[in-house]
């Protein structure tokens, strides 16, 4: 792995029971790329983000991110390659933005920002109450600090938990289908935070159905069929000339 | 009737007397098995099988044996079990502990699960190591969620001390027996015990309705609803 190289994935295979919903993925994501993550339902695409900060086991190959590496869990406790605080350690640096936001139900949307950064870094909380009003500024959200998670839209809600995890200041974001709970118009205001803020200088993983916003924000393009990896290259190339049909077919349907 | 009452009202002190022996141990129980029902429960969910399947057992013993041989058991077998011998009095706290505490965490451990597992992984993807995501995320909602449940438990707690009167514990019931075999007013006694009962149990159940219906609907408290 040379040091241009963010995360990189070795033959890594995952099984749902008898299914296979990885099935021998190599990639090298350079540093500092923004990768979309393609294909249709159940192709895996979740799945793969999820293996990055271990939100998911897997059964073979390897992971590395930076000097840390993802190797199969066994199944017994004393078999994990990295423990509770070493595996929480190493998700700092890795921000997660989920489809259906997750955020804590029982904080308004400062504690939401603040809860992480003062307990698990060690942040003061003038600190890091300074850090959530500049980001809720930035999301366009800063009169809403004081209103509870039910209280707002779900694009609201979305923008609040790309606030949380950039407070964390994440050298990488995963993004997993951030707009797909979302009506169109709540989209645009959410694709927008996402572009404008959260992708600056961080190698980013995008799980998405939107198509066009791949276009437009992603350096390179990662497209899954049913586990295997049908596509990995520039944005640019796999958009313009996609190597197998199955991708081809599937642009056609998604209208490029 | 004149009689009748002026009897009673002789024995007012030792009918309130027991009602505090009542009370008391019923308040005191429960203490206890909120503190023994939560770690009850988050054994019953631990990934450790020397802890979970333990903890289970505890919990299903506790559910599944009638207080009445749990209080005698405890009172006669427990000094020659464990080496453990109590006074009535305690021996009934710890009978309705068992009791309560396996009923609680069942309260406890539906509130757990009904935390949505969405919240747990953002947690972690925060870095949050599991002792500090269940005590910062998971536990203030799960209790909150499970309020109304436990302050039910709370009225059958008060019930089930009607109990302890076999094994000679002054509660309300006793008293009224003792009352009865001085006096042979066996109906207007006992008819007085079932209204005391009725009024405090009553009076406590309402209550824990009117107060589950007026906890909000956010914060701590959303999703109660």
């Amino acid at each position: 792995m040379n040091l241009q190289t963010a995360i990189s994935f070795r033959s890594v295979g995952k099984y749902f029971g008898q299914n296979q919903v990885l099935n021998d993925i190599s990639i090298e994501i350079p540093n500092g790329s923004i990768v979309a993550v393609l294909g249709s339902s159940g192709s895996g695409k979740s799945t793969l983000v999820r293996c990055i900060n271990r939100l998911e086991n897997f059964e073979n190959g390897e992971i590395k991110v930076g000097d840390v590496s993802l190797k199969p869990d066994g199944v017994r406790r004393h078999d994990r390659q990295l423990n509770d605080a070493q595996i929480a350690k190493y998700r700092t640096g890795i921000g997660m933005v989920f489809q259906s936001f997750n955020l804590f139900q029982h904080m308004n949307v400062i504690k939401n920002l603040i809860e992480a950064p003062i307990g698990v870094l060690g942040w003061n909380r003038q600190k890091a109450l300074i850090r959530a009003r500049q980001l809720l500024t930035q999301v366009g959200l800063s009169e809403k600090e004081e209103a509870y998670p039910n209280q707002l839209s779900g694009g609201q809600q979305q923008r609040v938990a790309i606030a949380r995890s950039l407070m964390m200041e994440p050298d990488i974001m995963l993004f997993d289908e951030p707009t797909s709970s979302l009506d169109p118009e709540l989209t645009a205001e959410v694709l927008n935070v996402i572009k404008s803020l959260a992708l600056h200088g961080r190698t980013s993983l995008i799980v998405t159905h939107e198509i066009g916003f791949a276009r437009d924000v992603a350096s390179h393009v990662i497209v899954l069929d049913q586990g295997r990896l049908t596509e990995f290259d520039l944005a640019e190339k796999v958009f313009n000339n996609p190597r197998s049909e199955r991708t081809k077919r599937f642009f056609e349907s998604a209208g490029i | 009737m004149q009689r009748t009452l002026s009897i009673l009202y002789e024995f007012c002190d030792s009918l309130l007397f027991g009602l505090g022996i009542t009370i008391s141990l019923a308040v005191l129980s429960m203490v206890l098995a909120l503190i023994v029902g939560l770690l009850a429960a988050l054994g019953a969910i631990s990934k450790n099988k020397l802890i979970r399947l333990p903890t289970i057992f505890y919990i299903e013993f506790c559910r599944n044996t009638p207080i009445l041989v749990q209080l005698v058991w405890v009172h006669y077998a427990w000094p020659e079990i464990f080496g453990l011998k109590f006074t009535a009095f305690y021996s009934s706290l710890v009978a309705l502990t068992l009791q309560t505490s396996g009923y609680l965490a069942e309260e406890y451990r539906g509130g757990i699960e009904a935390v949505d597992k969405g919240q747990v992984e953002a947690a972690k993807s925060l870095g949050m190591t599991h002792w500090r995501l269940m005590g910062r995320i998971v536990l203030p909602q799960a209790i909150m969620r499970a309020i109304p449940g436990l302050l039910n438990q709370f009225v059958t707690c008060i019930k089930s001390t009607s109990i302890v009167s076999v094994i000679a514990v002054p509660d309300l019931m006793y008293q009224a027996g003792l009352i009865v075999s001085a006096t042979f007013l066996t109906m207007p006694i006992y008819t007085l015990v079932a209204i005391i009962y009725f009024v405090v149990v009553f009076a406590i159940s309402r209550t824990v309705r009117w107060l589950t219906r007026r906890l909000p609907t956010n914060g701590y408290f959303s999703g109660t609803n």
